[in-house]
């Protein structure tokens, strides 16, 4: 195996890429039209028919679907094949209401993790590696696609999933692992008890691919030193497929979008105008090979930009920037997507007001978060134990709702910030 | 005879005290018991001032979370076992304390332990029925 996972489509001309998206696109519309009533709604909203679409050009005639449309549509508004030929679910994080379920065909997995196997090759990948995924395993995307990905491209695959650091260096060792696929802020965990241990030199580590978690170049830098390896980043989203919708090549200048399998256009988030490659803008999605679940003009909300410089490594996928924000007000913390929202509704739920203020950090590498609420007079009592037990129970369903833990700061009133007369909801202190 | 007390939220930061000390003594109203409560976070005040309605409206307007609650102050006379006999008497008579602390002096030689009890008729009835110790105000 040479450079390519599949050198054909991967270097394939712009021309054939296009001619290959527009019958696809065409494909795909006629699917989710027959078989999507929920999409085939939005777009008679819209004075759109299947017949309308007869390439790429007419992409923009259609209407986008957004986390909210899937939200109505939950659980199965969007499955387009009878669930006999599913074989597969993965889900997001977040609970009811943002809960993403995704179903697979067979075909549909394979093609993800072709899109992961291009991924590990890029880094490096061959089947002489020891492919070590410390991703977590389950509904969760990250495991599943690089184990997949790496099943793939013929390596010997270690399930390791998350947690137990010990385990994960003892395996990473003996096992000689050379490609480890994780978070960036888990690689940057494990390079620092690597060195705390002083068993740098024993491991064979030459490559990292993380992903699903915004990360800075900085932080490339800080985990390639640690562990002596290149780090690679890796993009995808649940709705999509997971990991592998886009990778880094050898280049590390953003990464390559899989387009005979995802469209990508980048829009002005409020006008919803399509903007040229090369403008700031929000990131969306077609998914033209996906059967079970296809999305079309999927908003993901992550703002980025788009590149079609020719790219030395060879391929000729247009490339997107690592996402720059989000033209929304999600945060990833410890990899869950939180929503202020979400923290909205617990705090408005317990009786508090909704003067409240999220502060996000990252501590010894870890993610923290702190809910800070103004404490009223409803709420307060002149017993001591009373507060500690209202400040438990806050967190208790903060936890149930987010599904990580959150400290939670009960403050004076009026000492959460306010600008022009709206409170500033989040502090992001993270260096990322 | 029930004595108003106020109870106020601080976070636990420096200089918080002092500001509520400081916005009652610019206002002319005088401490006559303060008792401190805290965890590492936040803290609770408590207070009884010669002049509770004006203090409690002062730190209102202030932005002040504020509680009021009865308790009662009972005098102690200042020799020794004065606080343990009285101690003593609610121990024999299975009151429950929530929570007390010690004014400042009232006169002299005396002082009064600031007493919240969930029980305010029996404590009321206990220590009127004791020649020793008085409810009072301050
Ligand atoms: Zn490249």
């Amino acid at each position: 195996m040479g450079k390519y996972y599949q050198q054909e489509i991967e270097t394939a001309s712009r021309d054939q890429i296009i001619t290959r998206q527009s019958e696809l696109l065409v494909k795909q519309v006629r699917h989710a039209w027959d078989n999507l009533p929920y999409y085939r709604g939005k777009m008679e909203e819209k004075g759109v028919c299947p017949e309308d679409i007869n390439g790429i050009d007419d992409l923009k005639k259609l209407p986008f679907i957004t986390k909210n449309d899937l939200r109505l549509a939950y659980p199965y508004g969007f499955r387009a094949v009878p669930e006999s030929e599913c074989v597969r679910i993965q889900s997001t994080s977040g609970t009811t209401g943002k809960r993403v379920i995704a179903f697979y065909t067979q075909s549909d997995v394979d093609l993800w993790e072709e899109c992961c196997a291009r991924a590990i090759v890029a880094a490096g990948g061959t089947k002489e590696d020891v492919v070590h995924v410390s991703y977590g395993y389950g509904l969760f995307t990250g495991g599943m696609g690089l184990h997949g990905g790496s099943h793939k491209v013929g390596c010997l695959t270690l399930p390791m999933s998350s947690g137990n650091t010990e385990r994960q260096l003892q395996f990473m060792e003996d096992l000689g692992s050379t490609i480890l696929c994780c978070t960036p802020s888990y690689a940057q965990y494990l390079s620092e008890a690597i060195n705390e241990k002083g068993i740098k030199n024993r491991l064979r580590l030459k490559a990292g691919i993380f992903g699903a978690e915004p990360w800075s170049e900085e932080m490339r830098r800080d985990i390639e030193a640690g562990l002596g390896i290149r780090a690679y980043d890796i993009y995808g989203l649940t709705e999509l497929s997971g990991p592998g919708v886009a990778f880094e090549c050898s280049q590390q200048t953003g990464m390559h979008i899989n387009e005979d399998h995802f469209i990508a256009e980048i829009i002005d988030p409020d006008t919803e105008e399509v903007l040229p490659y090369g403008r700031k803008g929000e990131l969306v999605f077609t998914s033209i090979t996906k059967k079970a679940f296809p999305l079309i003009r999927y908003r993901t909300r992550d703002i980025c930009v788009l590149n079609d410089e020719k790219c030395p490594c060879g391929r000729t996928h247009v490339k997107m920037s690592k996402p720059m924000g989000r033209s929304d007000d999600m945060l990833i913390v410890k990899g869950v997507n939180v929503f202020p929202s979400q923290i909205e509704t617990v705090l408005l739920e317990l009786g508090y007001s909704s003067n409240y203020q999220i502060v996000v950090d990252r501590v010894n590498l870890t993610d923290t978060i702190e809910v800070r609420v103004e404490m009223n007079a409803n709420n307060f009592s002149d017993d001591l134990g009373m507060i500690t037990k209202m400040e438990n129970k806050v967190l208790q369903a903060l936890r149930a709702m987010l599904g990580i833990g959150a400290k939670v700061s009960l403050v004076a009133p009026k000492s959460i910030q306010r600008s022009e007369g709206k409170a500033v909801r989040v502090i992001d202190r993270r260096k990322i | 005879m029930i004595t108003k007390q106020i109870s106020v939220f601080l976070e636990n930061k420096s200089g918080e005290l002092a500001r509520v000390a400081g916005l009652l003594s610019e206002n002319g109203i005088n401490l006559r018991a303060l008792d401190i409560a805290q965890t590492s976070s936040y803290g609770i005040i408590r207070f009884v001032s010669d002049r509770q309605t004006d203090a409690a409206r002062i730190l209102s307007e202030n932005d002040y979370v504020l509680h009021v609650s009865e308790v009662f102050a009972v005098k102690v006379p200042d020799r020794p076992g004065g606080l343990s006999g009285l101690l003593d008497i609610l121990a024999e008579n299975e009151i429950n304390v929530e929570y007390m602390y010690s004014s400042f002096s009232i006169t002299d030689m005396d002082v009064a332990m600031i007493i919240r009890v969930p029980d305010v008729q029996k404590f009321e009835k206990l220590i009127e029925g004791n020649s020793e110790y008085s409810i009072t105000n301050l």
